[in-house]
């Protein structure tokens, strides 16, 4: 079956962002095999060939692009694919130790589907939560932030429950209300930028106002 | 206050009275991803100030505000800006870099996520002054809430007409457009970016010809990363005397630093260039939680510095950093205790970069990907012998600077510097198996 | 532009290379990822050079030393990639020569180079011809300080029944992909996954056939390697010999590899002007007819059963056969036969006093020529009518692609092609609207801007008079353009007459177009330019039922549906027993094109050079040969003795000089061929059966499925492929 045959809409207001020719059509390969691999876990051979045709190119091109990324695959994952970042903040927020919690919590290896089709897992590099390590990305959606032993175990019942907890997506809030930031020692230092109004409209040429 | 107000003395420090964020003034707020609460806060201003001023006038103000690239690199963002063509007839694209891949660096993702429209606001500027029709923010694949956040925000804009045909009347037409990534280091790195959204490998493209003169589908292009975007929408809000009014003499205005390893408060803080390592560690971030013998000053591939009063001291600014012998980089800070060894916290970026190579040129995909990575794997397993430190360093001599991008020079940051400061421990460990300080437990249990 | 490389001052035209700097002044950089042909994309970073530039102070003049009074230079902090640099007025430039840094930097990275790159040059097919093999010995450290296990990948992986992938032996150099992106223009091989697990494959169920076995030789390690020539011989046991391949119109300068007499390979040969460094698969591949089931003695009609024959047999046997028909006998010859043997056949027709010779293919009339292939790949609009080139002149197409990608001529310096071409760039864009096919669809359709569907020679009259909006497109690019070329195939050549060249030729001058009638034959234009073709009350070939006796030289008739007899006594001459050699009375053992010396007319009128190469043929003979026992046969004194003789002959009558051809070949004037009705019509087909590999065939060197897979997977243990997720 055709995957993007009913979502003409889709696919029109993809290929919209990008310029009308050859080289703009290719531009939606990207988006495209994210489509595929968002609705059926991962892009298959005959995926390849039809995202191929749309973007005007051959499976070679497709398959050379998917693989040359981390995040496109191949075969199959379970229904939570788990990301476990490995890099070095993470590493030293315990993520070695996370990973083989996990790995051998779900018994599942990494390229596998754990027996009850659930679980997948991979190490990811760094995902940009350095400061909120570590971290855990479940498929594509977002990211569960400082994953002690407790809270990991907390998110693997309620994954075997079907009922994921939403992703945390923490902020750290540095910057109060008042537009002050706080020392560690919670002394509110500096000034505020909502004390400062905006300047005055420049007149043309040149900004003098 | 006007702009004409000269700047007495400059503001080097987060907690100097005349210090106020700007940047992440709204991070953390309620709401504050949303069109309402933007315009609420003065949003758009700089964009109306811009279109009064007109597009010349508008790179002259980012020159004048001494605004530098905060990507990595720290290229003058209004010299950039000018190598744009004027009236050459063809469409021009300007591109966010979002792709934040670079281990230690996390501010651009609370950006995207947490005040979009000041993406949008800095991008419509770049690109009204660089005759841009269209935008497109390349945001890494895995920061999906981001994205989400963005998309909605370019919605709204696009609604409230700030985006689309003759934006606020001024004759300015922009369409922006969110890229996801799929997971490579190496598209942060531009023109790698560039191929990556024309949906081919993300392999570096050959330098000539820039970018400005041929760059996405062959047409004049500029790549800012998302925090030199936002800045400039400060600039045109607050003026270019306000931003230049803090940090150094060659190193003007606030910067998102991150701080990640074992300190109390990890996090990002918009400090104003110039402040010291040692105020961020430990005024804000509330001081390390156990002994520390390096830092990390600006991202992974920036070489590490001892941790010691002399570092402690260092003015985080372009030009003091690298007289202490690294880079500001992104200004990702990261702690390395004195407890873990050394060559297993380098193999780990090592692998990182081994990883994230893109294959295209011999000294980074052999030499890094194949080689560095094996050799760091013997160390630490304990299988090493006299003589791998001197074989890694001579390797690095054939690899640094003879690679066709920067991604294996970032490698050898890491590896020069800590066989450099650290030389005993890999020593110890090539010549016994065994390490200085053995593995340890790091995973927290609640 | 002067620049200055170990000291050496050179002369160059702007926008040279460095690289190219170093070649011209005599001097020496490695390299593996540049080629003269493709975009330089500066990969596999051996080609490093330190460089330095004077710098112009604030009065625009350049900065002066003080010492010297020469303008300074200011080295570059690291030594660059030289293939990717453009050389600069007064830069200097120190290679491994003069440079410790420089010869350090490539020493290294041949070690990295190397790395993975498995040790089995003693089992490698490109040993001897083998770039990193070479550049190991000159700049490498002799030995790797790599203490671990190499990279274990497939090392017999197919891409096609043609080419063999080692996936170990890759070293990433990339010109494989480049080359099929930018010269046939087919996204059919990318690299899969990145860094250190980066190797080649195909998506499409294997390579297209078409242009794909270029790739073995731009290869510049053993990775890719010609199937159909593997495990046949080491490069220093081959002998090599260059020359023009006759398969098509085209003439491309192709090697011939030869071992012990059997024809083992041909690769591509050099000639800027017709073929650059490309030929197609064809052309390649298709030569085990060379080498399969050849006749190698005469054969003579016993008791109405062919048998083999001495010579002296054979030439009595013709003497009997010939007697009663006088002069009532029909010469016919292949025209892809040399100019040498078409002379020889003139000859022999004028003193046998027949009107009956003629060779095949070809057409009844021929328009005239004027476009020469630089023509083509400089054209600014191309239309095509009613050519399959794939079938036709395949190479015209990668001619065309050219034109479409910018027309770019590659400069030429002391050492050669340009090796970094600056102005080439990978992923090329290219112009399509710059090109329209009529006629069937084909390959070349994928290429163009506009397409009409269309048969027949009236094609012509309604692209002159366009009743289609396409057709209307295609006469205004022609209309258009400053320097167009139209092209013309088999569809409509085969119905063309001295009407339809009047018409081409008022259309071609309205818009100042160039005209490349494509012959039908590999030699047909020179052939019929020495008027080889039936006279007054002569038979055709089609019609040879129609003579009393015939000589018949390496053509099939019975095989085409033709007549494959004369009335009377036939002769054949051929190098298998083809169909009509089956029915002959008396068969002659012929030569292939690889074992001619002489001399052919590509399709813009070139004069080409065969060469002999060694191969063992029996008591095979060229035309010019067997003629000779014809006439002996005839009692005639044979008009023409040899080669040289055919030479003189030619020069006295039509003034051609062949004996010192420069080696890419001589542009000749078009000379007009007289019009003669063929009878019947002519159907291109590049590849003729005997030319596909037949294990099973006597004579086939080539291994079988079976055979290949017992010799590869000896040795070596079967290696998991990489791929999936990390
Ligand atoms: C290997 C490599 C990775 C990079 N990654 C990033 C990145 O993740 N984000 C970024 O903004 N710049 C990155 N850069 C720097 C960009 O190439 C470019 O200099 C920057 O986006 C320019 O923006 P700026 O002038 O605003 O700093 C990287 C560079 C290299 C060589
Ligand atoms: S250094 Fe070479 S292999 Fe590494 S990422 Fe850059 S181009 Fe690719
Ligand atoms: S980098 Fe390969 S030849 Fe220059």
């Amino acid at each position: 079956m055709n995957y993007f045959a009913d979502k003409q809409l889709l696919v029109a207001d993809i290929f919209s962002r990008y310029p009308d020719s050859p080289q703009g059509r290719r531009s939606a390969l990207m988006p495209l095999l994210r489509e595929v691999q968002d609705a059926e876990g991962f892009v298959s051979e005959a995926r390849m060939a039809e995202i191929a045709a749309l973007c005007g190119t051959t499976a070679t091109e497709v398959r050379s692009v998917m693989s040359f990324y981390s995040t496109y695959h191949t075969l199959p994952t379970g229904r939570y694919h788990l990301q476990v970042c490995s890099t070095l903040m993470c590493s030293l927020a315990g993520s070695d130790e996370l990973w083989d919690h996990l790995v051998s919590a779900l018994d599942v290896q990494p390229g596998d589907v754990s027996a009850d089709g659930r679980f997948s897992v991979q190490k990811v590099e760094c995902l940009g939560s350095c400061g909120t390590a570590p971290v855990v990305q479940i498929n594509d959606e977002g990211y569960y932030e400082n994953v002690t032993r407790s809270k990991c175990d907390r998110l693997i019942a309620a994954m075997r429950a079907d009922i994921p907890p939403l992703p945390d997506n923490p902020v750290p809030v540095t910057v109060r209300e008042d537009g002050r930031q706080m020392t560690a020692t919670g002394e509110r230092v500096g000034a505020s930028i909502h004390d400062r109004g905006p300047l005055p409209m420049p007149t043309r040429p040149g900004g003098e106002a | 206050m006007t702009v004409a107000d000269p700047a007495p003395l400059a503001i080097t420090s987060g907690k100097d009275p005349r210090f106020a964020p700007s940047l992440y003034a709204h991070v953390g707020q309620d709401r504050s991803w949303t069109l309402d609460y933007f315009r609420g806060h003065g949003g758009y201003q700089g964009l109306r100030r811009a279109f009064a001023m007109g597009p010349d006038a508008v790179i002259d103000e980012v020159k004048k505000s001494g605004l530098r690239g905060r990507g990595g690199a720290g290229f003058p963002t209004g010299l950039k800006w000018s190598f744009m063509p004027l009236n050459d007839g063809k469409p021009h694209f300007i591109i966010c870099n979002a792709d934040e891949s670079e281990p230690g660096s996390f501010k651009d993702r609370y950006l995207l996520s947490e005040d979009p429209h000041q993406l949008i606001e800095g991008m419509l500027i770049g690109g009204y002054a660089m005759r841009a029709s269209v935008g497109y923010v390349y945001i890494r694949g895995e920061y999906v809430h981001a994205a989400e956040r963005m998309w909605a925000a370019i919605e709204e804009a696009r609604a409230a007409g700030l985006l689309g045909q003759n934006i606020l009347g001024s004759g300015f037409d922009f369409q922006l457009y969110v890229h996801r990534g799929a997971g490579a280091y190496i598209c942060g790195e531009e023109t790698a970016l560039m191929n990556s959204l024309e949906g081919l490998r993300a392999n570096p493209r050959l330098k000539p010809p820039f970018p400005a003169a041929a760059g996405l589908y062959g047409l004049p292009t500029t790549i800012n990363n998302v925090e030199t975007f936002c800045a400039a929408t400060q600039i045109l809000k607050y003026g270019a005397d306000w931003h230049a009014g803090m940090g150094t003499e060659k190193s003007k205005g606030m910067k998102l630093f991150q701080i990640s390893g074992p300190v109390a408060r990890p996090g990002v803080y918009e400090l104003p260039l110039g402040t010291t390592f040692r105020e961020l560690i430990y005024d804000w971030a509330g001081g390390p939680l156990e002994p520390i013998k390096a830092i990390i000053p600006g991202g992974s591939s920036c070489p590490m510095l001892r941790w010691d009063e002399a570092t402690l001291d260092t003015p985080m600014d372009y030009e003091a950093i690298a007289a202490a012998g690294s880079m500001l980089g992104t200004g990702g800070v990261t702690l390395v205790p004195q407890a873990d060894c050394i060559v297993d916290v380098t193999w780990n970026l090592v692998r990182f970069y081994a990883h994230e190579s893109c294959g295209k040129c011999t000294p980074c995909r052999e030499g890094i990907s194949g080689w560095m990575v094996n050799m760091y794997a013997k160390l630490v397993r304990g299988r090493g012998v006299p003589g791998d430190v001197e074989l890694i360093l001579d390797m690095s001599e054939n690899i640094g600077g003879r690679s066709f991008c920067a991604l294996a020079d970032a490698c050898l940051g890491p590896v020069l510097s800590s066989i450099k400061l650290f030389r005993e421990e890999y020593d110890v460990l090539a010549q016994t198996g065994q390490p200085m300080h053995p593995p340890r437990r790091r995973w927290k249990e609640a | 532009m002067k620049v200055t490389v170990d000291g050496i001052q050179v002369d160059l035209p702007a926008g040279t290379s460095a690289i190219d700097a170093v070649f011209h002044a005599g001097r020496d950089v490695p390299y593996f990822c540049a080629h003269a042909y493709l975009s330089p994309v500066g990969a596999c970073r051996m080609c490093l050079v330190e460089a330095g530039t004077p710098r112009k102070g604030k009065d625009g003049e350049f900065e002066l030393d003080e010492a010297t009074g020469q303008p300074r230079v200011f080295w570059m902090p690291k030594p660059m990639a030289s293939c990717t640099m453009q050389a600069t007025e007064g830069m200097h430039i120190r290679t491994a020569r003069t440079s410790d840094v420089v010869a350090k930097a490539q020493a290294g990275m041949m070690e990295f180079t190397l790395l993975n790159h498995p040790l089995d040059c003693p089992t490698c097919d490109k040993g001897g011809a083998c770039e990193l093999q070479d550049r190991a010995f000159e700049y490498g450290y002799g030995a790797s300080r790599y203490g671990f296990d190499r990279r274990h990948a497939d090392k017999h992986y197919a891409l096609s029944d043609f080419i063999i992938l080692d996936q170990e032996r890759c070293i990433h150099c990339k010109r494989c992909v480049r080359y099929f992106e930018e010269v046939p223009g087919q996204e059919v091989l990318d690299f899969i996954e990145r860094g250190g697990h980066t190797f080649i494959d195909t998506e499409e169920g294997g390579l297209p056939v078409g242009f794909q076995g270029n790739i073995a030789d731009i290869c510049p390690v053993g990775a890719l390697l010609d199937n159909v020539a593997r495990f046949r011989g080491r490069n220093w046991e081959y002998d090599h010999t260059p020359t023009t391949c006759t398969l098509c119109p085209v003439g491309c300068s192709i090697t011939v590899d030869a071992r012990n007499g059997r024809l083992e390979r041909v690769v591509a040969g050099e000639n800027r002007d017709v073929n650059e460094l490309w030929i197609c698969d064809a052309g390649r591949f298709g030569h085990v007819f060379a080498t399969e089931e050849r006749l190698t003695v005469p054969l003579v009609r016993v008791g109405g059963e062919l048998r083999e024959a001495t010579w002296d047999q054979a030439v009595e046997a013709m003497r009997q056969g010939f007697l009663g028909h006088g002069g009532n006998v029909g010469l016919y010859l292949n025209a892809d036969s040399t100019l040498e043997e078409g002379a020889a056949l003139v000859a022999l027709a004028e003193a046998i006093g027949t009107a009956s010779l003629d060779h095949w293919p070809r057409y009844a009339h021929t328009p005239m020529s004027t476009a020469t292939l630089t023509d083509v790949a400089t054209a600014d609009a191309v239309v095509v009518l009613g050519a399959d080139l794939g079938e036709e002149a395949p190479v015209v197409e990668l001619r065309i692609l050219e034109a479409l990608r910018g027309g770019l001529l590659p400069p030429e310096f002391a050492h050669g092609t340009a090796i970094a071409d600056l102005r080439l760039t990978e992923r090329p864009s290219r112009t399509p609207e710059k090109l329209a096919v009529i006629g069937r669809e084909s390959r070349l359709w994928g290429h163009a801007g506009i397409r009409v569907a269309a048969s027949g020679p009236d094609a012509l009259t309604r692209l002159a008079r366009p009743d289609t909006p396409e057709l209307q497109a295609a006469l205004r690019l022609l209309e258009g353009a400053g320097k167009p070329v139209l092209i013309l195939g088999a569809d409509v050549l085969n119905g063309a007459d001295a009407a339809f060249s009047a018409a081409l030729g008022s259309l071609a001058g309205r818009v100042g177009a160039k005209v490349l009638a494509l012959p039908a034959g590999a030699n047909s234009r020179g052939l019929g330019g020495l008027n080889l073709v039936p006279g007054a009350g002569g038979m055709p070939y089609a019609r040879l039922d129609g003579v009393g006796a015939a000589f018949i030289s390496r053509l099939d008739p019975a095989a085409q549906g033709l007549p494959g007899r004369a009335r009377g006594f036939t002769v054949v001459h051929d190098t298998h027993l083809t169909a009509t050699a089956g029915l002959a009375d008396v068969v002659l053992p012929a030569v292939t094109g690889y074992e001619k010396r002489g001399t052919t007319i590509n399709l813009e009128g070139r004069l080409l050079p065969l060469t002999q190469a060694p191969l063992r043929a029996g008591e095979g003979a060229d035309l010019i040969r067997a003629l000779a026992a014809v006439a002996e046969a005839l009692g005639i004194r044979p008009p023409v003795r040899g080669l040289r003789g055919a030479q003189t002959w030619l020069e006295g009558r039509y003034g051609l000089r062949l004996a010192e051809l420069p080696a890419g070949g001589l542009l000749q004037p078009p000379r007009p061929a007289q019009d003669a009705a063929t009878g019947t019509a002519h159907t291109p087909n590049l590849w003729k059966p005997r030319m596909v590999p037949h294990p099973e065939r006597r004579g086939s060197g080539v291994l079988g499925r079976e055979a290949r897979t017992e010799l590869w997977e000896l040795p070596m243990a079967p290696a998991p492929r990489p791929g999936g997720d990390d």
